[in-house]
């Protein structure tokens, strides 16, 4: 592993001393640094950083203790370790005061090479230590503010998307707006177009000829097919804004009551069975009834004119999921359309063939998204649907 | 016999709902208003409508809600805010299902809340079934 150099500090006002000592140094490979004077070495430790400094004692002008003592003052150089380096006749004062001052150790003149050496590596393994340990708090620091930064960026593109959500919102909910007040105005003069060749065909049909009765009762025909066309595009849009909450609804008496009660959904016209009994699901009835009921009607809708509808209802339970089926016996889906039957206003059949609006299978498809559900559809052409719903139960 | 208020904008509405009535038998002289700030005049006798011979106070209200000036959601609010009318009907006739409305018109004490259906033979029925609710025989 490569030790990052670490500074050694020696102060002596005897440069032969010096040389001394960066000659029994040398070879620990680190930067040696001279100074002459504690004047010089107090400059010296402005500027760097020093893993130890070797101090003289006895010099001219600032005595090693004063040195020491200054060294000591400074925030910046206090923490560095400073063994002193005396003569031999070093007293007890001075030793206590070499303490007092600051020192961690004092080696006494003539130097003995392997106590300085081994004296002055500890300081320098521990200024490596500590150097690396600074390293990897700058490295953690510069790691935590890019951190913060990304973070920063996170939310800046958080609140974006917020916003763009929101102006979304927005525009989605104005287009709903827009669509209801438009179905909703749009019904008025459908009612007089109706209302008239109501009226028309009601009160002067012996004054018209055959062929004009006939175009009598498109027209009112058209004007109740455009009716059933707005009700739907008014259901789809209503749902998409309606706010509700879940409850446990038991699908078998809801269903059993919208077969009774639909004037489409008698016999002998039509027959509707139910396999077995179907389960509570989590629902919210309206929308259930909206779902279930488009789906009966569709299965009606799309079986032969010569054909007897029959519709079965069943319902598979797994765990918590139940899936409710509508198999019908109509004319079936061609695998190329079973993908895109669900989507706003796609009619797979030819108008004249089958009335619909396009948008039955959207509101099942949404009213059972609302409710936190799925619909799908298995078909074989020719011989019939099975239309499932899958919610949750409790 | 009591005088019916049909409070509505559209013209066609008001002739299909007047011959829906004809077509049950109910001969009852019916007063038109076409927005809430006549319907709310009609009501308080205010201007022409302060001669009670010519304008007779209803017994029964056929409100829209979507009316110029004054809603007609407004209207009903303005009536059940009145001691007086306590015993008038209130009877919404609407262009379509809301449920906000229906909420509202339960809420401010309308009577009933109708979705105008889009055939004569439904209006008619939709009258009748009013019509079996104020017993209209005894009128």
């Amino acid at each position: 592993m490569n030790e990052p150099r670490v500074n050694i500090l020696m102060v002596d006002d005897e440069p032969a001393n010096l040389i001394a000592l960066e000659a029994t140094l040398e070879g620990l490979g680190q930067n040696l640094v001279h100074a002459r004077s504690g004047t010089e070495a107090l400059r010296q430790v402005l500027d760097h950083d020093f893993a130890v400094i070797l101090l003289d004692i006895q010099m001219a002008g600032l005595s090693g203790i004063e040195t020491a003592a200054a060294i000591r003052e400074r925030e910046r150089s206090r923490h560095i370790p400073i063994i002193f380096l005396t003569g031999m006749d070093k007293t007890q004062e001075t030793m206590f005061q070499g303490y007092s001052a600051g020192a961690v150790d004092y080696l006494v003149k003539p130097i003995q090479t392997d106590v300085l050496l081994a004296k002055v590596g500890v300081f320098i393994e521990l200024a490596q230590a500590r150097q690396k340990l600074h390293a990897e708090i700058e490295e953690r620091t510069k790691t935590g503010v890019e951190i913060s930064m990304l973070n920063q960026a996170l939310a800046d593109k958080n609140r974006e998307l917020e916003q763009r959500t929101a102006e979304l919102q927005d525009t989605v909910q104005e287009l709903e707006r827009y669509s209801y007040s438009i179905s909703h105005d749009m019904r008025a003069p459908l009612r007089a177009m109706k209302g008239y060749s109501d009226v028309l065909i009601e009160e002067a049909s012996e004054t018209l000829s055959e062929e004009h009765q006939k175009f009598l009762h498109k027209i009112s025909s058209a004007s109740q097919r455009l009716d059933r066309l707005i009700e739907d595009v008014l259901s789809y849009s209503l749902l998409s804004r309606s706010k509700f909450k879940l409850k446990a609804v038991d699908a078998d008496a809801l269903i059993r009551e919208i077969i009774e009660q639909y004037p489409g959904f008698q016999p002998p016209e039509v027959e509707i069975v139910i396999d077995g009994q179907l389960p509570v699901v989590w629902a919210n009835e309206a929308t259930l009834t909206q779902c279930i009921s488009n789906l009966i009607g569709n299965a009606i809708k799309f079986v032969p004119k010569d054909k007897k509808p029959r519709i079965v209802l069943r319902a598979d339970v797994h765990g918590k999921d139940a899936t409710i089926w509508v198999q019908d016996n109509g004319i079936g889906i061609a695998p190329a359309d079973l993908d895109r039957i669900f989507g706003i206003f796609v009619k797979v059949h030819a108008v004249e063939s089958y009335a619909g609006t396009g948008i039955g299978l959207s509101i099942v498809r949404r009213a059972a998204e609302k409710m936190g559900g799925q619909v799908g559809v298995e078909s074989t052409l020719g011989e019939g649907s099975r239309f499932w719903v899958k919610l949750k139960m409790p | 016999m009591k005088t019916i208020l049909v409070v509505e904008d559209t013209e066609d509405d008001v002739f299909f709902l007047k011959r829906a009535l004809k077509s049950v038998s109910i001969s009852n002289p019916v007063q038109v208003v076409d927005d809430g700030q006549k319907a709310i005049d009609y009501m308080a006798g205010n201007g022409i409508y302060a001669d009670r011979a010519a304008y007779p106070l209803p017994f029964l209200v056929l409100l829209d809600l979507k009316l110029p000036y004054i809603m007609g959601l407004d209207v009903l609010k303005w009536i059940r805010g009145r001691r007086e009318f306590d015993d008038v009907i209130v009877a919404v006739l609407t262009s379509s299902q809301q449920d906000n409305d229906l909420t509202e018109t339960t809420r401010l004490g309308g009577n009933f809340y109708f979705v105008k259906p889009p055939s004569a033979q439904k209006l008619s029925e939709l009258v009748q079934k009013l019509a079996s609710h104020w017993g209209h025989t005894e009128t």
